[in-house]
């Protein structure tokens, strides 16, 4: 008869062994329930889909610049294999970009022939385009349509983590969402305790003339995370006329921005990759100051009137672009920060394009 | 009876002429036959006519057959470019034959499914379903179905109500073909300025996708939406074949004539004009507006087969559907892979064909 | 072949045609005169029922007028009317088959070729038939227009105003096919005509209609005297006839 101990010693090696048997059998579960060859993600798309794909991802269309963008910035351009007429224009930008991979005119008509020859393993489209109708059409060639808005702003440390996860490459999502999170944090650490009265006031008008932007608009956002107060920060659309257009474009008296006497005016222009050149920027400014009673502004007599990209104000969802406004408001606060630089490292780094530099202009600067 | 020499070449003539007709309807439709089979072909993706065929006829013939052609192309075929053309075939041949229905009761050559209010009524309605947001922007799982579906019945409805407006005035003061273009003309002004004023507050987002669908186009169309607007075509055209007499007694002498003939006038401008708005309605719902059709491709019928209705019905059904097929077919190519709303394409295909045919043309179309 | 008895048109508060008694037999042709605004039209309109009269009394043939149906009443009566637009690149023949619509049956295509063809013998239209009818003159419209009149086959024919846009050649022209017609077909005709000698010299009877009532009716010699001129045209006139063939001068206006 064996004594217990002998018993318990036969028993401890057969504890071990069942326990790497079931170790081993959990581990070939997660393989086959990940699939067979790489893993696959569930995941909620930004309208609330859910979805399953095979990950990584190596083969998509991406409709919508900010999208593109994104996408370049954590996973190359390897994957790309479609694009939309925005990112197939710009050469200098895109410079991988050729014409066989245009996709369509645009995210509200994508060309769904073309799309289904590039057979691709998903399409991205953002949610102000026609979604359903790509779903259901390329549903039937059991192409899946992802749904990212990546020009949301408030969505953006979500939808690059998840490119992260669809392309595999959470390193460099995480390198992204911590260049954002630094920029974002640093603005809201120096100007935490500014209090409002102490604020610059700030008039932001868009292309068109005498257009500002409302609360609501990621415009409006951008000039208050850079410490600024929107002149017109107490209009709420939903009590205003129709008729004088919505937050990204409201229609306004001249009379009015006067009378609110702003101290930065900071106007906005399309632009594209390659900057405007200093003779377009001096003679919008000169235009924006030349207006009737804007003389008496402080922002004119300052020449605090600013010309600003939408290029650089919309990079990296608009984080450079609330930086280069907080510099431009409070020099003081932010002398160790240079917006140009943070620029280079978005363009450089992350879309691996050379930085021009020159987005931006003040009248001051142009003046002397 | 054939007493009188004149009399009997007379009747030679009327052979012949009669000849002549059947022979322009067997030409036009193997015209049409060819243009599909063309657009078969023809695309963003180019595939021979003998693979398309093959494609074409999958189910029927032997696997060995279809062993080179990958299974995409196929669905490409059977399930984007096949609809596509079937589409345009119906969209084409409804709304020529709604022109002509309705040139025909109000004896009006300036008359079409446009004039009538139809077609920009159905623009509001869509419109509006784009304004209310559950179609695209911050639509969440729900509203993907729906939004999809949304559009299209909103617009129908609108079209219908639009149409039971002037058929309702009309009926108030007699249904007579004045009170027809006159109250249809009336609303064609209202409903474009409540588009407009939809368009006003409109976001950018939903501005996009309201304007885009004012150009009409063919876009991803499905065998759903074929089979629908297909089949109001199929229910519809039989019956204003069958009121081909009474279009003619219209277009004789105007109600008092068409009543000394037997003909009920007020029942019959009643059903033809509600079989010409359903068609419209239901072709318009799908692709948006495509103008001008209406239009004209009664008009060149007339040019081409004379004003007897008995032909012009199918024969305008005819140039209307190679219009629409050969400007979709333009619009596809020219600058593939952007593909150019049919909707703008028709004007650009369509008038110089017109103004030739008006010039060259030794009759006049009635246009006195 | 017509009756029509006490018929009243009132349009609005306004009563167009007053207790209007009149009779047309089989082949006789009776000429409506009167001035601009008597209601001539109106009555041809109420006869065929275009518009709605205010009375039960007429009969075609023995039958109720208003009782018939909408194809029934164009088998019988068939219309002419003045004005002519457009027709929209009809072809004549076209427009003369237009008039076998009431009678059309699915298997009666034979058969309305024959007519129309007769038709188009009849009135000499051989080398127009296969012209649009919009490029036709004034003249040989009317013909046209006669031609499907006379394809209906109807029992009564009204002609309204057939020779005011024609010159004289077409003018006897037209009243001598409508004669031509009263006899081969034994239709009774019914013109509403301005032209008193013309209607005297071609009809039976004469009416004659002031502000919406009959003042005469009866052989020419008969309605169209001076007194009767003078009361509804306010016309001085001399009547007279050349042989047979009556004629009417206006001299001056009193």
């Amino acid at each position: 008869m064996r004594s217990d101990r002998a018993v318990q010693a036969q028993r401890q090696p057969r504890r071990w062994l069942s326990l790497l048997l079931w170790l081993a059998l959990l581990a070939w579960a997660q393989f086959v329930h990940a699939g067979n060859a790489g893993h696959s993600l569930t995941f909620k798309d930004d309208v609330g889909r859910e979805l399953t794909l095979k990950t990584p991802l190596k083969r998509v269309v991406v409709f919508n610049r900010y999208t593109t963008e994104f996408v370049r910035a954590v996973a190359g351009m390897q994957p790309v294999v479609g694009v939309d007429i925005d990112s197939a224009r710009s050469r200098n930008y895109w410079p991988t970009v050729t014409p066989a991979m245009l996709a369509g005119q645009g995210q509200s008509s994508p060309n769904y022939e073309a799309i289904v020859a590039m057979q691709p393993d998903a399409v991205f489209f953002p949610r102000n385009s026609d979604w359903q109708k790509a779903a259901a059409v390329l549903g039937r060639f059991g192409i899946p349509v992802v749904v990212v808005t990546a020009w949301d702003v408030l969505r953006h440390e979500e939808n690059v983590a998840l490119f992260g996860k669809l392309f595999e490459q959470p390193q460099r999502a995480a390198k992204l969402n911590a260049f954002y999170r630094r920029y974002r944090d640093l603005l809201a650490q120096r100007l935490q305790n500014l209090p409002m009265a102490q604020r610059k006031r700030v008039y932001i008008e868009e292309v068109g003339a005498y257009k500002t932007l409302l609360k609501g608009s990621g415009w409006h956002d951008m000039v208050e995370v850079g410490g600024g107060v929107n002149v017109f920060r107490d209009v709420s659309i939903l009590s205003q006329p129709s008729a004088r257009g919505s937050v990204q474009g409201f229609s306004v008296d001249p009379e009015e921005v006067v009378a609110r006497l702003p101290e930065v005016i900071v106007k906005l222009e399309p632009g594209q990759y390659e900057p405007h050149s200093r003779a377009f920027s001096l003679q919008v400014l000169e235009a924006v100051a030349a207006r009737p009673g804007f003389d008496r502004l402080p922002a004119v007599r300052n020449g605090q009137v600013y010309h600003i990209s939408y290029y650089l104000a919309g990079g990296c969802s608009k984080i450079i672009g609330a930086l280069q406004i907080a510099k431009w408001l409070y020099p003081d606060r932010f002398q160790d920060v240079d917006p140009d630089q943070v620029m280079r490292t978005w363009l450089e780094d992350f879309q691996q394009v050379p930085a021009p530099g020159g987005y931006t202009a003040s009248l001051a600067e142009l003046r002397k | 009876m054939k007493t009188d020499f004149s009399t009997t070449m007379l009747i030679q003539a009327l052979q012949h002429h009669q000849r002549r007709n059947a022979l322009a309807m067997i030409a036009g439709v193997m015209l049409l036959i060819a243009a599909m089979a063309m657009a078969g072909s023809l695309g963003a993706q180019r595939l021979g006519m003998a693979t398309s065929l093959r494609a074409l006829f999958a189910p029927l013939l032997p696997a060995a057959w279809l062993s080179d052609i990958p299974a995409w192309q196929i669905a490409l075929l059977q399930q984007l470019r096949l609809p596509r053309i079937v589409m345009a075939t119906v969209a084409g041949a409804g709304l020529a034959l709604a022109g002509v229905a309705m040139q025909g009761i109000t004896r009006n050559p300036l008359v079409s499914p446009y004039t009538v209010g139809i077609s920009p009524a159905a623009a509001f309605g869509a419109s509006l379903a784009i304004l209310s947001g559950a179609t695209g922007a911050g639509a969440g799982i729900a509203g993907a179905w729906s939004g999809l579906y949304l559009t299209v019945a909103a617009a129908f409805a609108s079209a219908v109500l639009c149409a039971t407006l002037v058929l309702a005035f009309s009926a108030l003061r007699g249904v007579s073909a004045t009170m027809l273009v006159l109250g249809g003309v009336g609303l064609t002004y209202l409903f474009s300025a409540l588009t407009a004023s939809v368009q006003f507050v409109a976001t950018e987002q939903q501005l996009a996708a309201i304007v885009q669908w004012t150009f009409g186009s063919l876009n991803g169309s499905t065998w759903n939406e074929v089979a629908v607007a297909g089949g109001i075509l199929l229910l519809g055209a039989p019956l204003l074949q069958w009121h081909a007499w009474a279009l003619n007694a219209f277009a004789a002498g105007g109600d008092d004539i068409a009543a000394s003939l037997g003909f009920a006038v007020g029942r019959v401008r009643t059903v033809v004009t509600v079989v010409a708005v359903m068609i419209t309605a239901a072709v318009v719902s799908f692709t948006g507006v495509i103008g001008f059709v209406g239009l004209v491709a009664p008009h060149i019928a007339r040019l081409l087969i004379g004003g007897d209705h008995r032909w012009l019905l199918p024969f305008s059904a005819i140039v209307g559907a190679l219009l629409v097929l050969l400007s979709d077919m333009a619009g596809r190519l020219l600058f593939a892979p952007v593909i150019i709303p049919v909707g703008i394409v028709v004007a650009y295909v369509g008038v110089p064909l017109f103004l030739h045919l008006l010039l060259s043309s030794r009759h006049k179309a009635g246009l006195q | 072949m017509l009756t029509v008895s006490g018929l009243r048109y009132r349009h609005g508060k306004r009563l167009i045609l007053d207790n209007v008694d009149l009779q047309i037999g089989a082949g006789e042709i009776v000429c409506l005169v009167g001035p601009n605004g008597a209601g001539k039209s109106t009555l041809l309109k109420c006869i065929n029922r275009i518009m709605p009269s205010q009375h039960a009394g007429m009969t075609l043939a023995g039958e109720n007028l208003q009782k018939m149906s909408r194809r029934d009443l164009a088998r019988g009566i068939a219309y002419v009317p003045q004005h002519n637009g457009s027709a929209m690149s009809l072809r004549v023949a076209d427009m003369i088959a237009l008039g076998r619509a009431p009678h059309r049956t699915w298997n009666s295509g034979e058969r309305d070729r024959r007519i129309v063809l007769d038709a188009i013998e009849r009135l000499k239209l051989q080398a127009l038939a296969l012209r649009p009818y919009d490029e036709l003159s004034g003249g040989e419209r009317q013909r046209v227009l006669l031609a499907r009149a006379l394809v209906q086959q109807g029992r009564l024919l009204l002609l309204d105003e057939p020779t005011s846009d024609l010159d004289l050649h077409h003018q006897l022209e037209a009243m001598t096919a409508a004669r031509e017609i009263a006899d081969a077909q034994g239709s009774g005709v019914l013109i509403a005509i301005h032209d008193l000698a013309l209607a005297a010299r071609f009809a039976d009877r004469l009416v004659m209609l002031r502000e919406g009532r009959v003042v005469a009716q009866g052989h020419w010699r008969e309605v169209l005297t001076p007194q009767h001129i003078e009361a509804v045209y306010g016309v001085t006139a001399r009547i007279g006839s050349d042989g047979d063939i009556p004629y009417v001068i206006p001299l001056h206006t009193p």
